[in-house]
């Protein structure tokens, strides 16, 4: 369909409207069923350009609370945006394809699939860049890039990247987006080792992020401040940060994220040495970690509660745990310079006085060597 | 009459965005700022105009201030595609006209390893790729062929593809 007319125009925009509408009862059912996703038979019927929309759409909406899920429904929005290549005009396909491995690239990062990650929010890159039409949608991904770089420690790329979106969307004038870059640039600076600047910034940008009306990132602004706070050793105002985000995530459902808040108040009340209150918030976010498929994410609660059982003298329970955490690192494809490092914090238990410092310099390095791969395990001194 | 008005119980309608007012508002704005500010041809400018359109139209949610957000649009792409014209170079008229030279070097190799791959593969999964690859026929085209749905048809071709790839290593 030609878009050289703006007749031309409004008939492909009225072709998909209307395919939007067909194809919402169908997302809306299909999530219902909750029937498995993998390996669905794709009906001819669904291969439309609102179909990848709606579906992209509904995917993007549970990919903090279902991440399982919306990794299954942006595998069917590729499927199908790679089968209408030819129906549409490139732009609209290459938006749609890019979108999906944009989302995809977010689910990865949650499931802490870094790597995965960086190759889906590249690929999306790569569809986006032979449009020039596209430059907002580029910048969003840029932006989503660099967030996920925060994570896998590559700080200065990130920092680069999401300065320089900031500026593209002020280009735009999307003070709303301009804020969130601030924010990345902010949690680049924070996972960079300036806690003080980083506390700064966190706290210079509430009322623009509250002006965005985007409360889950208000939450997530808030939740990253308490962690500044809290390693700042101002725990009082740590613990009210923590309050405010865990109020909002649980107001808007995001439990994955209400998780995470919970993961950083009970290593505030490790702060605080209130063991008998952080171990059971441990053991409830592994098992939902471990549920959630965020394997990382439980090996590293895992050292948190060997941590505690240490701090309470109970060796043989904390061995117990390392050796889960062992076999489920190694389940999880990390290196074997970790679980090498977990091995020895497995034999070092046997020696009190030590131990609780050798769980802190592990669980430290296993946190790194998930991007660091090379990263050196150096023994602990006695 | 607008276009929007003759369809005026049409799905775009009840997306409830006047899309005929902020196409007049603004795809002229952006045109004049290409041509105008970036020399970009007109019809060109029109091209990228009604492109970042389509752009806002998938997901207008995204763009609180409208006028700010297409003088970006417009100014962004116009950079975006005047670098790109930027680094094409033109052919000379003697390559444009001489057709693809074809070297039996060019396609040999690759004919020869898709047989060999072939002879891996059951003969309903070396029909599928032959009817695919080295004949051109469509997926509904091989459907019909093998008296199946183009939706089976086209699971068939990916699963003898990947069979022939691991087969053939």
């Amino acid at each position: 369909m030609s878009i050289e007319t703006k007749e031309g125009l409004f008939a492909l925009m009225e072709e998909i409207a209307e395919e939007r509408e067909a194809a919402r009862p169908i997302v809306e059912q299909l999530l219902a069923s909750g029937e498995p996703l993998e390996d669905i038979e794709i009906p001819e019927g669904w291969r439309t350009a609102g179909m990848v929309l709606e579906l992209c759409e509904a995917a993007t909406a549970l990919s903090d609370a279902n991440p399982i899920c919306s990794l299954q429904l942006q595998l069917i929005c590729i499927s199908i945006a790679y089968d209408i290549d030819v129906s549409y005009p490139a732009i609209i396909v290459a938006r749609l394809k890019a979108n999906a491995w944009k989302e995809i690239g977010f689910t990865h990062f949650v499931q802490n699939a870094y790597e995965a990650s960086f190759h889906a929010h590249n690929t999306a890159l790569a569809q986006l860049s032979a449009e020039p039409a596209l430059g907002y949608e580029q910048a969003k991904v840029v932006l989503r890039y660099g967030s996920v770089l925060i994570f896998g420690r590559r700080h200065e790329e990130a920092l680069r990247l999401v300065e320089s979106t900031a500026r593209i969307f002020a280009e735009f004038g999307d003070q709303d987006r301009v804020a969130v870059a601030q924010f990345a640039a902010a949690v680049a600076r924070h996972h960079r080792g300036e806690l003080g600047v980083a506390r700064k910034e966190y706290e210079s940008l509430i009322p623009a992020i509250e002006r965005t009306g985007q409360l889950d990132t208000l939450a997530r602004l808030y939740n990253n401040l308490g962690s500044a706070c809290r390693d700042l050793g101002d725990r009082s105002a740590a613990a009210e940060c923590y309050r405010r985000s865990k109020a909002i995530q649980l107001e808007l459902g995001n439990l994955v994220q209400v998780d995470k808040v919970d993961w950083g108040i009970a290593r505030l009340m490790m702060v605080d040495s209130d063991f008998v209150k952080a171990e059971p918030i441990f053991r409830r976010l592994r098992s939902v970690f471990l549920a959630r498929r965020m394997p990382d994410d439980a090996g590293e609660v895992a050292l948190d509660i060997v941590e505690v059982l240490v701090a309470t003298n109970r060796l043989s329970e904390a061995k117990d745990m390392t050796e889960q955490a062992i076999r489920e690192f190694r389940e999880a494809g990390l290196n074997d310079q970790a679980i090498t490092a977990v091995h020895y914090l497995r034999d070092l238990l046997s020696t009190p006085q030590q131990a609780r410092q050798a769980v802190k310099r592990v669980r430290a390095y296993v946190e790194k060597s998930k991007t660091e791969p090379d990263l050196l395990f150096l023994p602990f001194e006695p | 009459m607008t276009v929007l008005a003759e369809k005026a119980q049409s799905a775009l309608s009840r997306m409830g965005i006047d899309f005929d007012a902020v196409y007049n508002a603004h795809v002229p704005l952006m045109i004049g700022i290409a041509v105008d500010r970036f020399h970009v041809s007109h019809s060109d400018a029109q091209t990228l105009a009604l492109q970042i359109f389509l752009v806002y139209f998938m997901k207008p949610e995204d763009v609180k201030d409208a006028r700010a957000w297409f003088v970006g649009a417009i100014s962004n792409a116009c950079r975006q595609y005047l670098r790109t014209r930027a680094r094409d170079v033109e052919l000379p008229p003697e390559i444009v006209n001489e057709p693809d030279p074809e070297f039996p070097a060019d396609w040999l190799p690759n004919r020869m390893t898709a047989r060999q791959a072939f002879s891996c593969l059951t003969s309903r999964c070396q029909l599928a790729l032959q009817l695919h690859y080295l004949e051109g026929y469509s997926i509904p085209e091989i459907a019909a062929q093998l008296h199946t749905t183009p939706a089976y048809a086209k699971k068939l071709v990916s699963r003898c593809l990947r069979q022939a790839r691991e087969r053939y290593k």
